[in-house]
């Protein structure tokens, strides 16, 4: 199959791959809209080690790093939700339903502690209420040497829906899904090639292409006056029956 | 009443018939080819319609025409041409029949002959290539201009090898547009096996008639 078979191919196929695009474009525009509005609320936390030299600032700074993905790997686990229940206690309902995540943050001493709920206020407060959950938690542990400063918080936001880029997604990849489904259709289904290439495929030249006729049935016309008796009595208005032995020249 | 499938020979619609006709002409193995087996890989692609309007298109250029039903299985001309099945070919090749003693003539279709399947037959397979059927070609060759033949599928009988192996005899593959790659190539090859002078393959249902104001 040459790149001019493809092109024939999908361009034969044209209305199809339109059709079941659009079927995924209207699919998933319809989905995204019905997603859940989720709010998304964020705490930047400073992770320091204590204790060490003015000099060790660099290995400071990597012990303190460490220490970040350690801590983002305890609120990811969600062992500080218990923690976190108590502080928020009274003040947001229904706590389970936020999801917390951390990050901590490349090259540096921070890590940020993402709070997503479908109510902005819970997410907020979520946000907030973690870092001093997992100040707790380091000093219910036992360590003395580590120190966890909440630099910023940034308040709750509706989270996109990205409905642009997922429709544009669902463009591109129907497109694509539905081309190559055309494809393997076209060599399922084994059609005869364009007549331009039939001759080339087949070894034999199209003689003509016939395109749907206007038909018609056969035309009633006075006979040629060599009607035969017995042939009169079919009724075939305007046939004959030859009745010669050799023809010659006709009328 | 006879069924719709003739064109009208001063429409448009003969055109593409007519170029058919033309592509044939230019095309044909020797002068001495008189005969054209119309053949198709299997059915419903439109054997006897094209056959039918290429031998009308024939029959007001060339005179005379004839056109035979050779299928002796599933034959269809008689029901088109609203005329009785037999007496026709098989009686012709049977009874040893002056074939123009069962040929109808058509004087308003340019004096198209048309001769029918005749009565059905045990063994048709064995018709096509018979001694009988070359002398009765050899006679109708020397008494027409064009004999048209409308044959059965390559695929579902050997009755257009047979019809080809006859002397003076060409072979039209009519393909319908949707049809299936696979079958028009098995079609070739079969008729390859017996040496068949294939002349070319005809597309119908290729698109709609494209006359604009002509």
């Amino acid at each position: 199959m040459t790149a001019g078979d493809v092109y024939r191919a999908l361009w034969r196929h044209k209305v199809f791959i339109a059709v079941l695009t659009a079927a995924f474009v209207g699919a998933t525009w319809y989905v995204t809209k019905r997603q859940t509005q989720e709010y998304e609320a964020s705490a930047l936390v400073r992770v320091q080690e204590r204790g060490r030299k003015a000099g060790d600032a660099a290995s400071a700074l990597q012990a303190s790093q460490t220490l970040a993905q350690v801590y983002a790997k305890i609120i990811d686990s969600g062992a500080l939700a218990g923690q976190t229940k108590k502080l928020v206690a009274g003040k947001v309902r229904n706590l389970s339903e936020a999801k917390v995540s951390a990050t901590p943050v490349q090259d540096l001493d921070l890590l940020t502690i993402t709070a997503r709920s479908t109510n902005a206020r819970r997410a907020t407060v979520v946000a907030s209420a973690t870092p001093i959950a997992l100040r707790a938690f380091i000093r219910d542990s036992g360590s003395q040497s580590e120190h966890v400063v909440t630099v910023d918080t940034t308040p709750s936001s509706a989270v996109s829906k990205h409905l642009a880029l997922n429709v544009a997604l669902a463009l591109m990849l129907g497109l694509i899904f539905n081309g190559a489904l055309a494809l393997v259709l076209e060599l399922v289904r084994d059609r005869l090639p364009e007549p331009d290439e039939l001759g080339r495929a087949v070894g034999h030249p199209v003689l003509a292409t016939i395109p749907t006729l206007r038909l018609h049935g056969v035309p009633p016309a006075a006979s040629d006056g060599r009607t035969s008796q017995a042939f009169d009595s079919l009724g075939n208005e305007g046939v004959s029956r030859t009745s010669g032995s050799r023809l010659g020249s006709e009328p | 009443m006879s069924a719709r499938f003739l064109v009208e020979p001063d429409s448009a619609s003969a055109e593409p018939l007519r170029a058919l006709r033309l592509a044939i002409e230019a095309r044909a193995g020797s002068p001495e080819t008189k005969g054209l087996v119309f053949t198709s890989p299997r059915p419903g692609e439109g054997r006897s319609t094209i056959s039918a309007n290429y031998a009308l298109v024939a029959a007001h250029v060339q005179r005379p025409v004839l056109l035979v039903d050779a299928d002796m299985r599933s034959p269809s001309l008689h029901s088109m041409f609203d005329l009785p099945q037999s007496p026709g070919l098989v009686e012709v090749l049977r009874d040893r029949l002056d074939p123009w003693q069962v040929t109808h003539t058509f004087p308003s279709l340019g004096g198209l002959h048309v001769m029918t399947a005749g009565a059905p037959l045990a063994r048709p397979g064995d018709v096509a290539a018979s001694t009988a059927m070359g002398e009765l070609l050899e006679r109708m060759y020397e008494d027409c201009e064009a004999v048209v033949l409308d044959s059965p599928p390559v695929l579902s009988a050997a009755d257009a090898s047979g019809l080809a192996s006859h002397a003076g005899t060409d072979v039209v593959i009519v393909v319908n547009r949707s049809g299936k790659r696979r079958h028009l190539a098995s079609a070739l090859r079969r008729l390859a096996l017996t040496e068949a002078n294939v002349l070319g393959v005809v597309v119908n249902r290729e698109g709609t008639l494209a006359t604009g104001r002509y």
